[in-house]
């Protein structure tokens, strides 16, 4: 093979990648759920956290009105999460799932909260897909949002 | 104790939420140490009835004596805080509340010494030899830590400014429910474990010179909480930690340090919104 024949082959590839890309382009995605998502979707998405974000941040500080809203009891000893982890630092949601010494297994983020609840807090267990344990862990992820994932990290 | 304490300091924060009954039963629980007791103030004791109960079982929130060629000087850390409620018609409750909430936005950054006290201190310290040793006791530590959780005095400037002629001062602080050390200039800074429960370090700024504490088990009330044994040697104090739940009180690899596992954290959402 000559180093010409090479060259012509590397440039029709090329040519056919960017002939590729300009008609992806000009004919847009095929699909309506793949239409250029709106500001206002986004706004509406994040207001769908957030509200997660701050019911979690209420429960995590012992709000009662909140916990009775949500029929949960996340403690009985007068110990809020808050108050062994402010700003939820310490709760380390980027090293789950690993094995956790205290429970002698392999955990979640959702088992190390019932955890909590149950054993220092003793508090009642909620169930690990409640909208309780979501509006929690939304709120202890949001308030770590910059922590480096280092899953199995003990 | 053997030899027996020449005093017993209690930092702050016997109580929880202020109650008359939580300072009462702190109070009746110490009467069983017969040393003298000397008491500072915490923000948990004052700010449902504004100190008032709490004047009335301890006395003086600020105070100074001599004792043994050693200036001990009380200061009230807690007290000065902005008000934060009057505007927003908070109740008593509701304002314990705020100021109890140690990652709360609420009650902003309350703990000070304040002019009135940053001039009684330089007027007590006036009288004594800049080479002698002071020993000063606070809810608060005197330098900036980490201010989100009030982990300083607002005008620990200040405060170093009228302590720096004096050439051997010690802080023993409390509030940080960890183990803690710093050096600002001639001033040793010492803080002291909990009784109740201990916090975690702050995401960043523990002074360089900390030695950090053994990671604690959630699932032991007793761990990483105690007490402390000051000693007075020569013209510096020592300071022995006893914790409850276990001996080693020092981290001694990277695996038992929390600092161990950085963390990046944002404060708190829920307390900006209204009503608060």
């Amino acid at each position: 093979m000559t180093s010409k024949t090479t060259v012509r082959r590397v440039l029709s590839r090329v040519a056919f990648v960017a002939t590729f890309a300009g008609v992806a382009v000009l004919v847009g995605p095929a699909g309506a759920n793949k239409t250029p998502v709106t500001p206002q979707q986004l706004q509406a998405y994040d207001e769908v956290f957030m509200e997660q974000v701050r019911t979690g941040d209420l429960l995590f500080h012992g709000d009662d009105a909140t916990a009775k809203r949500m029929g949960v009891t996340l403690f009985t000893t007068g110990m809020a999460c808050a108050m062994c982890h402010p700003f939820a630092s310490d709760t380390h949601p980027q090293a789950f799932p690993k094995f956790q010494v205290s429970m002698n297994k392999f955990a979640t983020l959702r088992d190390m909260i019932n955890w909590c609840i149950e054993k220092p807090n003793q508090g009642e267990k909620i169930d690990p897909d409640s909208d309780a344990m979501k509006a929690l862990e939304a709120y202890i992820y949001w308030s770590n949002t910059g922590s480096v994932l280092v899953p199995g990290k003990y | 104790m053997s030899p027996p304490a020449d005093f017993l300091i209690f930092g702050g924060d016997i109580a929880q939420l202020g109650k008359i009954e939580e300072l009462e039963l702190g109070a009746e629980l110490l009467k069983e140490v017969k040393a003298r007791q000397v008491f500072i103030p915490g923000e948990h004791d004052w700010y449902l009835d504004m100190g008032k109960k709490w004047g009335q079982l301890f006395g003086e929130p600020h105070w100074t004596f001599d004792h043994k060629g050693v200036r001990f000087i009380g200061l009230d850390t807690v007290s000065r805080a902005p008000d934060y409620w009057t505007v927003k018609n908070m109740s008593p409750e509701e304002r314990m509340g705020h100021m109890a909430t140690l990652d709360g936005s609420v009650a902003g950054p309350w703990a000070g010494v304040g002019r009135d006290q940053l001039d009684w201190l330089s007027k007590t310290l006036s009288t004594w030899d800049k080479s002698r040793p002071v020993v000063i006791f606070s809810h608060n530590p005197l330098y900036e830590y980490y201010p989100p959780w009030n982990f300083w005095v607002r005008d620990w400037r200040e405060v170093n400014d009228v302590l720096k002629p004096y050439a051997n001062v010690t802080n023993i602080h409390g509030h940080v429910h960890q183990v803690l050390y710093n050096e600002i200039g001639t001033m040793r800074s010492i803080g002291m474990l909990a009784t109740s429960w201990p916090w975690p370090y702050a995401p960043e700024g523990v002074p360089k010179l900390t030695k950090p504490m053994i990671r604690v088990d959630p699932g032991d009330i007793y761990d990483g909480v105690g007490w402390g044994n000051l000693s007075m040697r020569g013209d510096r104090i020592e300071n022995e930690y006893i914790m409850w739940g276990r001996k080693e009180v020092f981290v001694q690899s990277g695996p038992d340090s929390s600092l161990s596992q950085p963390e990046i954290l944002r404060s708190r959402i829920a307390d900006k919104l209204y009503p608060y």
